[in-house]
């Protein structure tokens, strides 16, 4: 039996993780992929998190950030969970082999890209399709791609990507960009880079090797129009992971984990909290994933003394 | 696996935490392999491409055996690790 059950290995889960163990809260966290770290992993360059005045990379910081957890005594299980049961007092975790049982829990799950949902982007993921610029840009050398999204993920990623590429083109559903302005302002001064604003992607067609081409629709003049591009990265968002905890936890609209007003990371089951990109809120950053981590931790110690069990 | 006769090789990018993170399982379980930098070496690139139809890393080849990306039970499978981790 543990005190908690963290739910997911990102900043998050591993925050929640230091912050448990240091409570002397028998801990264990269960992270579904063989390594920890979460969507740290898909980022190359970290720019914005305190502390590091250079950048520091995801891989570094999330290998820091595990070691750190584990230095306190926390458990790491790497086991995907398949079943949880949150509606008795004894909260309990099931993976194909094992099952946890605790006295708290936290869903730290996160969040995975968002995907296109139009045809061809399945069919061509890995080959042409990509949801990771820093990873597969330098298949792209001199050659022409479209990034989709507007966010800041999505303009770090295409100023990277333009690196490599010859053209860059940003295909952007509104006539301005989400992302931040010092990001906004290395874009437009990147002459690579070409905005196609008011514009949604229709389809992607990359049949032949090519002839390979995308279909562009764009919404305030209602026109249709095809753009030849070698290949396409999408960052149009987050899609939580909360599969497993539906008709249990409350969602939100877009599944993610619904939270009251002034009860933040808690969910609507007394000692089941939730922290990170899994949570209904705005902003998702490490920063403020590390910060829920803490706080959820924080709440999880305090709900275990205050019921003296 | 002192006896390794499988040919590994790992084609992986520098910004590229999966290939990372699937170099230091296969250094974690003494797996010789050959690291094969795409983004410096462009005639990798398109060599891997033309024999895995991929433009994504990591890709791992196992005696000539594409493996897309970090699948920890391929791999396992095919280079007989146990990992309990």
């Amino acid at each position: 039996m543990y005190d908690l059950i963290i739910i997911g290995g990102g900043p998050a889960g591993l925050t929640a993780g230091i912050y448990a163990a240091r409570y002397k809260l028998k801990t264990v966290l269960i992270e579904k992929a063989p390594f920890t770290g979460g969507q740290l992993l898909k980022t190359s360059h970290i720019e914005n998190y305190p502390g590091f005045d250079e950048q520091v990379l995801g891989y570094d910081l999330a290998t820091k950030m595990e070691n750190q957890a584990i230095r306190f005594g926390l458990e790491v299980k790497k086991e995907p969970v398949t079943k949880i049961e949150f509606s008795n007092e004894i909260k309990s975790v099931y993976t194909e082999e094992n099952e946890y049982h605790a006295k708290t829990a936290i869903i730290a799950t996160g969040s995975q890209p968002r995907m296109l949902g139009i045809p061809g982007e399945k069919e061509f993921y890995g080959r042409g399709v990509s949801y990771c610029g820093t990873c597969d840009a330098p298949f792209f050398k001199d050659k022409v791609v479209a990034v989709i999204g507007g966010g800041n993920t999505a303009i770090e990623e295409a100023l990277y990507i333009a690196k490599y590429a010859s053209r860059v083109y940003i295909i952007h559903r509104r006539d301005e960009l989400r992302a931040d302005k010092i990001c906004q302002e290395k874009a437009f001064a990147e002459e690579k880079m070409e905005f196609v604003w008011d514009s949604i992607i229709k389809s992607i067609d990359f049949q032949t090797s090519k002839d390979r081409k995308i279909t562009v629709f764009n919404k305030k003049t209602n026109e249709e129009s095809k753009i030849k591009v070698d290949g396409v990265f999408v960052f149009i968002g987050l899609n939580p992971n909360t599969e497993i905890f539906k008709g249990q936890i409350d969602l939100t609209k877009d599944r993610f984990i619904a939270q009251k007003p002034g009860e933040q990371m808690k969910t609507n089951i007394a000692g089941v909290f939730a922290a990170g990109d899994v949570r209904d809120k705005e902003l998702r950053q490490i920063v403020n994933a590390a910060g829920d981590g803490a706080v959820a931790a924080f709440e999880a110690n305090k709900y275990l003394t205050e019921h003296n069990i | 696996m002192n006896d390794q006769t499988a040919r590994v090789v790992v084609f992986s990018t520098p910004m590229c935490s999966w290939c990372r993170k699937t170099k230091d399982y296969l250094r974690k379980h003494n797996i010789r392999f050959k690291d094969v930098d795409v983004a410096r070496d462009q005639a990798a690139a398109r060599d891997m491409v033309r024999r895995t139809g991929q433009q994504g890393v990591p890709v791992i080849m196992i005696n000539n055996r594409p493996i897309i990306g970090f699948d920890k039970n391929k791999i396992d499978r095919l280079l007989g690790i146990k990992d309990r981790s």
